[in-house]
């Protein structure tokens, strides 16, 4: 006589197959797929971003010092030149007369001695 | 079915992993998931391509929501309510639906099932049982394929089916009467 079908005690074996390393080969496929995606997860994006934020802060900081060594560079000699011209004529004032006039004489028509 | 003798990470590993790389993490996912996702989906669908298919998509999707995954739920039922919708929309797509309803009764499959190539037809008993689980409705499928094959809890289950643990519980039962009344009457 046929024994009655025992669920509780058959081994729970399902008939289905799969090709040979099938497994592994859709393993790889996913893989590829998810690489091809260029990171589809949000959070490498977000990390992307904010690289590419600081840099460009950084970049921005970096120029904006330059400009003030650049500025802070033409304005001290901008303040050497008047220091300079000052004390051409405190020495000017210091000579004689004669002298004075002399040099005006000699350099008054130079187009380059302001 | 499940008995590769390699060390699998625990669900922890994997969400650690995921979240300070990626793609190693999802490696270990896959390691963990791949085989499990796939009998669960090939059981409903039946079909070798179709399961492929389902899996390789359940997969992406896995992927590209993980950022929507919340680390204090359990990883596994996460895992195969995707791998469940994704089953049960090409399901749907066959028979002419967006997606098959849970309360919707499976057919389409018993034709997969004797026309799939990776079937071994040699085991008759196991052959029987498969065609008797898929007469059932759909939520009495997933409730007896979680339970008896992959061993989830009901609680588990119910996560993955939008249910409760009880009603689980009573589909299983009705789905195991079913079953065993298939194999008596059935030859």
């Amino acid at each position: 006589m046929e024994q009655p079908f025992d669920l509780e005690n058959f081994n729970r074996k399902i008939p289905y197959t799969v090709p040979d390393n099938f497994f592994k080969d859709m393993e790889d496929t996913i893989i590829s797929s998810v690489e091809s995606q260029k990171s589809p997860i949000k959070v490498l994006p977000i990390k992307a971003n904010r690289r590419k934020i600081l840099f460009s802060v950084a970049a921005a900081v970096a120029a904006i010092a330059l400009l003030v060594v650049v500025l802070q560079t033409v304005i001290s000699k901008k303040g050497g030149t008047e220091d300079s011209f000052e004390r051409v004529e405190l020495a000017f004032n210091h000579l004689s007369a004669e002298d004075q006039a002399f040099l005006l004489d000699v350099y008054e028509d130079d187009a380059f001695i302001y | 079915m499940f008995t590769s003798k390699k060390i699998m990470p625990t669900d922890k590993e994997i969400v650690t992993t995921m979240q300070k790389n990626p793609e190693k993490g999802f490696r270990l996912l896959m390691s963990s998931y791949m085989q499990p996702v796939y009998w669960h989906i090939r059981r409903l669908v039946v079909a070798h391509d179709d399961a492929q298919d389902a899996t390789q998509e359940t997969f992406m999707r896995v992927f590209r929501a993980f950022d929507q995954y919340k680390p204090e739920h359990a990883l596994k039922p996460w895992i195969f309510r995707i791998a469940t919708h994704e089953a049960l929309r090409l399901l749907g797509h066959q028979q002419g639906k967006i997606m098959l309803s849970l309360d919707d009764e499976a057919s389409a499959e018993l034709f997969n099932l004797k026309a799939d190539e990776y079937v071994d037809y040699g085991d008759k008993l196991a052959v029987k049982l498969q065609q008797a689980v898929l007469t059932l409705p759909v939520k009495q499928q997933l409730a007896f394929n979680f339970r008896y094959f992959d061993e989830l809890s009901y609680e588990e289950i119910a996560i993955i089916t939008d249910s409760t643990a009880a009603n689980v519980k009573a589909n299983y039962h009705f789905a195991k009467e079913k079953i065993v009344e298939y194999m008596k009457n059935h030859d």
